[in-house]
């Protein structure tokens, strides 16, 4: 994988995780940074997602972050129409950071739970537990604005 | 396989980043030094890679010995580091970026109370600030890993876009001198006011 798929993939995860994509490059060119003055290099990829997750956590634990808009609360200019909260990106915007990272890494990436565990460093007990809630809370927000809708179960690897 | 999958494939397929996206993070990375982000902990202290191959027991020893009375002694010859660089690449990378505001008000009273996690003012003093320039909105951003914040603003007589970042002006940042710097296509004027750093940066034929 050459530097600029490992930019796009790296950040597609970062993404993942502030949910901003201003923040997300922000987020990426501060680990490519330090990657290359490190190492010389960028890689392997789950070096630089590593360090995409540490630096995203040890910010957001500082409160330093980016999450301007409250996890709990509709974005600016979606609140009110029930069409604009089956949005997914409005819905996903409603996760937790971590429930929002195992989804997309299971889902997107193809990561395991025990994979995933690995990279952030918790039992698979809790990530399969994140990916739950996640799918959960998905489905019965997009359930609750559409109650026409086939329902279809999240599949957990 | 679900449909919330599919779709979720898709939210992230739709969000890839673009080229130019992916030319402007290896480039800001590559420049090495200069363009410490914030919350990296600099070049000067970061190790080179030949510098982490095993050493003998004797060396490290008289390295660890003698580092901390080079460092003292490097510490009282030089001059402090020069900030303004490594703030110009950061602007610029900001400035090329383009992030929208996230408090969008022309009061800086209410861009003041919707980043409340600031603990300074963002109102600058300068009377050509506020005459010449018209606030669009703020969001929070960092300048040399301090909390600041970012103003959006439109030279009222061109109509260009404009940003200021607004920083207190504490430990190294308080000795960034006033100035301008040209990077690229881009002006970046530095001043310090009441304790807090202003940097404006805006088009270099903006004649800011």
């Amino acid at each position: 994988m050459d530097d600029r798929e490992l930019i796009r993939a790296g950040y597609r995860y970062a993404l993942s995780l502030t949910h901003q994509p201003a923040d997300a490059e922000d987020l990426v060119q501060t680990a490519a940074a330090r990657l290359f003055d490190r190492n010389g290099e960028l890689g392997p990829r789950a070096l630089l997602f590593t360090t995409i997750r540490n630096l995203f956590y040890d910010t957001w634990r500082r409160g330093k972050v980016v999450a301007f808009t409250p996890l709990e609360e509709d974005p600016p200019g979606s609140a009110g129409h029930p069409a604009d909260r089956l949005d997914l990106e409005t819905l996903l915007g409603r996760l937790r950071p971590e429930e929002r990272e195992a989804l997309y890494l299971n889902v997107v990436e193809g990561y395991t739970a025990e994979e995933i565990g690995r990279l952030s460093g918790r039992p698979r007990n809790t990530v399969l537990s994140w990916l739950s809630r996640a799918r959960k809370r998905l489905q019965a927000t997009a359930d609750e604005t559409a109650p026409n809708s086939a329902k279809h179960p999240a599949k957990e690897r | 396989m679900s449909t919330t999958d599919d779709k979720l494939r898709q939210h992230y397929r739709e969000r890839e980043l673009d080229d130019a996206g992916v030319d402007r993070i290896l480039a800001a990375a590559r420049e090495g030094e200069g363009a410490a982000p914030p919350g990296s902990q600099g070049a000067a202290q970061r190790p080179a890679a030949a510098a982490r191959r095993p050493l003998p027991k004797l060396l490290l020893v008289a390295a660890a010995v003698m580092l901390p009375l080079l460092a003292g002694l490097v510490f009282m010859l030089l001059p402090s580091p020069d900030l303004v660089g490594p703030i110009v690449k950061e602007v610029a990378y900001n400035y090329a970026k383009g992030s929208p505001s996230d408090i969008r008000s022309g009061r800086y009273e209410v861009v003041q109370a919707g980043l409340d996690r600031l603990d300074f003012s963002i109102l600058p003093l300068r009377d050509r600030v506020l005459r010449d320039f018209e606030l669009l909105g703020g969001r929070y951003c960092s300048i040399q890993d301090k909390l600041a914040a970012q103003l959006a603003m439109t030279r009222k007589d061109t109509g260009e876009a404009y940003l200021l970042y607004v920083v207190p002006a504490e430990g190294e940042l308080a000795k960034v001198p006033e100035g301008s710097s040209i990077k690229d296509d881009l002006r970046v004027e530095l001043w310090q006011d009441d304790g807090r750093l202003f940097v404006l940066a805006g088009p270099a034929a903006g004649g800011s």
